[in-house]
């Protein structure tokens, strides 16, 4: 690698500005191209059917009807996916969600899908197609599943992390533990003690736009897929896996897309779009309805979680401890085990464990959202640092402050803190005017802090400068919060020209090297660091073409303000050399000139965020009022800082939402009760007030320009900080997310 | 291939220990240590995240089908994916964890 | 699918009385067209009642007003007379949705598609108001409670159109209020409702109720037994804390997705008190 990530402390003239971004336009115009945009001639439409039935063997699939249906140009069931994942079982979940094989798991469960010449006879072959199943008994609620008692998902697995084998199937796929010291001795110095438990329902992402997809297999293997995708090439991986094609043969274009945040790193429907695809030889569009989205793309877990802290007098706690439990789906995951990582990571502490237990459960398939599995674990950790402030009768602020992880703290899942943001964060929330605001009848203040991992990955970059002078930037990220813009400024600062000259764009799977998803906080991070790396590269030629150019050494030639200037004395009498000009000769002084970059970013640096809110309750009717919100949160650099503000306000207000009224409600017969934004409420703009973010800026040091994470942090405390507030303003601790008006209304008239 | 001069440069910028192989003290999280023969800690002789899975997989086979799949090195709390060539300074905290999925 | 657009409402209900499978007539177009979407429904006629004469119009009648079954609900919003005649109708029909729902949706398309959440509906049957139906049979007046019969099933025969709404004339010192309780601020169904609907007597006195609760029943129901303990007070907190238990208790709720049978209950006494003490005030009592 001959690219030297370390923060260079340099200042700065495009990187922190506020311009428009390039996709701005087209999106609100109607003009950008999302995932259902996309149309081929001869175009077939695909659509899927799913199981009614929450759980159900699938005696025998029946096919014959929907096939001799005009118009029908193919019908596809598990037969047509046959297992290709040699033992991958990670790989195998996917397969099978995408297609049920042999037991339907969840209500909405894929179990056949068809392709034909228009919506309406596509809608007649699906109810064509006979499905005999045989239900079986299901269980949706995370501690249901984890009862000896409990109808088993899958009785081929044995709950792994256990001391002793088990001798039993179970739901529990796996037990997790973290943690040091000793608690028993850690609670043996409390003098203040809070023990709780909590529960928090199942959410999903709410992305607008729903999944979609053109899927085109062409007679010799090769195929395309156009998609919403917050990875297309992990899109494409899995789906050359999953249909047995080289991947180089099939190329994924990424669309614009109207939300992610984690559903859309897995593959749903893509595979049985492409299948439907080469069955048909004909291309296949597969347009998720919202139903379909909410009963059969990936939501985040429901959970159950019970928490045990203790304190001295004087404020530092001794102990703490957790058991997480999170519903996986009906397969296995890993999502108690980041909420035992993430639940105590704030703090500095002796003695604390977590237990993670993994929980399959007659839902979808969970999915990342946003700093996935943290905002729960906040949420119990929360209340209870905030009960136990209380009770020790501390400022919860100066009692969070005084707990605080910093640098050297060994963190609650194992490895010891560099330089980290959560005291500053803290800092800046007490200062904040907001900490002094003056609350009226039936309000509560709450704060709460979060933390996210924050990730890297690998990333490559093109730069491509025309002859005109203006440079194309071909990125493999995703651009899901308006990427495209900071990495044109990021271009821009390193190449000393200006932003209005990079055009910045997603490159398909074809064009550009291998990309890990948009995920973990990783866009901006990832890809600013490889387009400095090309951008370097770049000017290494730009360098040499103005030596050549001049017919002086490349030594001598340095790159400043987008100009190639001869070093020294002698060359006195030479004038600078744009890049407009040296990329206007480039034909004659050895073609194009470009900078490439291919980099795995590592590095990318822990990060923290602390919460208020003020809350208003009615104590009649259980309905509350966000009355105000403060986000502040360590960026490192904040390369668009509008865009950051973004980040950081998107992630409350989604925060906000699962506090208060999103939630999966199941039916007794295990089918999902509300499959539409009509019953599943996110928030709606009256709903929010201005959400008011300060943006703290510590350098991370594995960045040449200081820069973060900032996508996911901001979900992770607005859980626990809106809880907070709703207990301070009715007087009741709330221990259920989310807060809908039943239940605070209930949890009023309990204490009445 | 690298040109020379950026080879140069790269090493310039490796860590104190100059390519030379040292002991490292590593922890490994709950799971990965019962794979392990139930140590937490293990000593091994590495300079980089990629001399330590070789390493480590040669010394605890349990441990091989995990590295596979991709485990994560926290170094002095940093965490690194997947930069096998990042150097393991002397000293420093090595931290073996899982790898985790983001949104 | 056949859609027919008819310039007269004979022509219409005569389409409907003769159609063989499904049809089904089309106002706003925001519960129908919801449903076709969803699939829910597939009409084989559809009559686009909208382009009959005189539908789209509100009336200053000698007895009060005529609403045309295909008036908006944006354009209720809009009349100042009415507005100020029954300002409890008019803000229940502008809770409905959002800006864009309110420029398609009409009130009689609320009450035909008998929702018990409906929101104009409370308020209409405390208003009193009455429906205009024509069929063909020829002309009848009904009250507009007697439309509903249980969700999504109205009292109507085929062939049968609603063509008008009918509000009295105000008496002096009359107001009427409609509440309804959602999670969020808009965008959503009512989870609780309630219409009140007062006139009050020289001193103050209340001399006539009407209320009615929406979203606690299978239908919107008047409650009349709230009626008997308005009349004669002057909503002192004695009367309110009454009229909140009488209002709980005649509540048939369920449990269901958008909220618990306890909830409802206590919640529809709530807003019976808020909605009570508005109308009121309206009524210029204080
Ligand atoms: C986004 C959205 C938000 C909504 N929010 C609300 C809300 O907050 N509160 C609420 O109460 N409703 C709400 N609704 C439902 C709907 O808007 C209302 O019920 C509306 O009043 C229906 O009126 P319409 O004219 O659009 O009816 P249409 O859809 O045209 O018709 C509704 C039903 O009534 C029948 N019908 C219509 N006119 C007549 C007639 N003259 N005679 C006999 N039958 C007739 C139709 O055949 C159909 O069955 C919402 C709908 C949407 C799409």
């Amino acid at each position: 690698m001959n690219f030297d990530p370390r923060y260079s402390g340099r200042s700065f003239t495009s990187v922190g500005t506020r311009p428009i971004r390039p996709d701005g336009v087209d999106k609100v115009t109607g003009r950008a191209r999302y995932g259902a945009d996309f149309n081929m001639a001869g175009q077939l439409v695909g659509r899927v059917l799913r199981s009614p039935h929450a759980h159900a063997k699938i005696r025998k699939i029946d096919t014959s009807k929907a096939e001799k249906l005009a118009g029908v140009k193919a019908v596809i069931t598990a037969a047509d996916l046959p297992d290709l994942t040699d033992g991958d079982a990670a790989m195998y979940d996917i397969l099978d969600n995408c297609m049920a094989r042999t037991k339907a798991l969840y209500d909405g469960h894929a179990v056949a899908a068809v392709a034909a010449v228009d919506a309406r006879t596509a809608r007649q072959a699906l109810k064509l197609i006979e499905v005999d199943y045989e239900v079986l008994p299901h269980v949706v609620d995370v501690d249901e599943a984890m009862k000896h008692t409990a109808p088993l998902l899958n009785d081929a697995i044995f709950t792994e992390g256990l001391e002793e084998k088990p001798v039993k199937p179970s739901n529990v796929t796996k037990r997790t533990q973290y943690g040091h010291g000793d608690i028993h001795e850690g609670f043996g110095q409390a003098d203040f003690v809070v023990e709780r438990s909590f529960k928090t329902e199942q959410t999903h992402q709410g992305y607008i736009e729903p999944h979609a997809c053109v899927a085109s297999v062409s007679s010799d293997g090769t195929a395309d897929l156009w998609v919403c995708t917050q990875g297309h090439f992990v899109y494409r991986q899995h789906c050359a896996q999953l249909l047995g094609m080289e991947a180089s043969k099939l190329r994924v274009t990424s669309s614009e897309i109207g939300g992610g945040f984690g559903g859309k790193t897995h593959v749903w429907a893509e595979p049985v779009a492409l299948a439907l695809s080469r069955k048909a030889g004909r291309p296949v569009k597969l347009v998720m309805t919202r139903d379909e989205v909410f009963r059969a793309s990936g939501p985040t877990s429901a959970t159950s979680i019970d928490v045990r802290i203790g304190a001295r007098k004087d404020g530092t706690i001794t102990a703490a401890e957790a058991t997480l439990r999170y519903s996986c789906g009906p397969y296995a995951g890993m999502w108690a085990e980041i909420g035992a990582m993430t639940a105590f990571a704030c703090y500095k502490l002796d003695n604390v464990r977590t237990v993670g237990y993994e929980v399959l459960v007659n839902r979808p398939k969970t999915a990342a959202y946003r700093a996935p599995s943290a905002p729960m674990a906040a949420f119990a950790v929360e209340s209870a640092v905030d009960e136990l402030a209380k009770e020790i009768g501390m400022d919860p602020v100066e009692f969070r402050i005084r707990n605080a992880a910093q640098e050297g703290t060994r963190s609650s899942y194992g490895p010891v803190y560099g330089p980290i943001g959560i005291g500053p964060t803290l800092e800046a929330a007490k200062n904040h005017p907001h900490m002094k605001a003056p609350l009226g009848k039936n309000q509560g203040r709450g704060m709460a802090c979060g933390f996210w991992f924050n990730f890297g990955g690998q990333t490559c970059t093109d730069l491509n400068i025309g002859m005109d002078g203006s440079v194309s930037l071909a990125v493999g990220t995703v651009d899901v919060g308006g990427s495209r813009a900071s990495l044109s400024l990021v271009a821009a600062e390193e190449l000393g020209i200006d932003y209005g000259q990079v055009k910045a764009v997603v490159a398909d799977t074809s064009s550009l090297g291998y990309n890990d998803m948009t995920d973990g906080s990783r866009g901006t991070f990832s890809s600013s660091m490889a387009t400095i790396s090309a951008a370097r590269n770049a000017i290494k030629t730009l360098r040499d073409r103005a030596a050549q150019t001049w017919d002086i050494p490349i030594d001598d030639v340095v790159w400043e303000k987008g100009h190639a200037i001869a070093k020294g004395e002698k060359y006195g009498n030479l004038a600078a050399l744009s890049l407009k000009e040296i990329a206007a000769a480039s034909g004659k002084t050895g073609g194009p000139i470009a900078g490439h970059s291919e980099l795995v970013a590592d590095g990318a640096g822990v990060s923290f965020a602390t919460h208020i809110c003020d809350i208003e309750v009615d104590p009649e009717t259980g309905s509350t009022r966000v009355l105000r919100y403060t986000v502040v949160q360590d960026a490192g650099k904040a390369v668009h800082p509008t865009y950051v503000e973004g980040q950081y306000q998107g992630g409350a207000a989604q925060g906000i939402g699962w506090a208060l009224n999103e939630e999966y409600i199941y039916g007794k017969d295990g089918r999902l009760q509300n499959p539409g934004f009509l019953d599943y409420r996110i928030p709606v703009c009256s709903d929010l007030p201005m959400i008011d973010t300060q943006i703290l800026e510590i350098p991370n040091p594995n960045h040449p320009y200081g820069v973060r994470g900032v996508g996911e942090t901001s979900i992770v405390p607005p859980l626990a900080a809106i809880a907070n507030a709703v207990s301070n303003a009715v007087g009741v601790r709330m221990t259920h997310i989310p807060m809908s008006p039943p239940r605070i209304l209930a949890a009023i008239e309990a204490e009445r | 291939m690298m040109p020379k001069s950026a080879q140069r440069f790269s090493d310039k910028h490796h860590g104190p220990n100059e390519g030379l192989a040292l002991m490292v003290e590593v922890t490994l999280w709950g799971s990965l240590g019962a794979l392990a023969g139930g140590k937490s800690k293990v000593e091994i002789e590495a300079k980089d995240i990629r001399e330590l899975f070789r390493k480590l997989a040669e010394q605890y086979p349990g441990l091989e089908p995990l590295i596979e799949k991709g485990i994560a090195v926290a170094i002095d709390g940093t965490i690194y994916r997947d930069t096998w060539s990042k150097e393991l300074p002397q000293g420093a905290e090595i931290f073996l964890l899982p790898r985790l999925a983001g949104g | 699918m056949r859609y027919i657009r008819p310039l007269s409402i004979e022509d219409a209900a005569g389409l409907l009385a003769g159609s063989t499978g499904t049809a089904a007539i089309l106002a706003g177009g925001s519960d129908l067209l919801v449903r076709m979407k969803g699939g829910f429904i597939e009409p084989d006629l559809i009559v686009d009642i909208k382009a009959i004469e005189g539908l789209g119009e509100i009336r200053e009648t000698a007895e009060g007003f005529s609403i045309g079954a295909a008036v908006p609900c944006a354009v209720l919003g809009e009349s100042k007379v009415l507005k100020k005649a029954w300002p409890g109708v008019v803000e229940a029909a502008n809770l409905i949705g959002s800006k864009q729902v309110q420029g398609r949706c009409t009130i009689v398309g609320n009450l035909c598609n008998a929702s018990p959440a409906a929101d104009s509906v409370p308020a209409l049957v405390a208003a009193g108001a009455k429906a205009v139906v024509v069929g063909p049979g020829g002309k009848r007046t009904i009250a507009v409670e007697a439309v509903p019969t249980g969700p999504g099933k109205t009292s109507l025969a085929k062939g049968e159109i609603v063509e008008a709404i009918l509000l009295d004339k105000r008496p002096p010192r009359s107001g009427d209020a409609y509440l309804r309780f959602i999670p969020r601020t808009e965008m959503d169904i009512a989870v609780v409702s309630a219409g009140v609907n007062l006139t009050l007597d020289e001193q103050g006195r209340v001399k006539s109720a009407r209320l009615a609760l929406g979203a606690v029943a299978p239908t919107v129901i008047l409650v009349e037994a709230a009626a008997e303990v308005l009349i004669g007070s002057r909503l002192d907190e004695a009367t309110l804390e009454r009229l909140a238990k009488v209002c709980s208790g005649a509540c048939r709720p369920i449990d269901d997705k958008r909220g618990t049978v306890e909830f409802r209950r206590k919640v529809a006494g709530v807003l019976a008190k808020r909605a009570a003490t508005t109308a009121y005030k309206r009524a210029g009592g204080k």
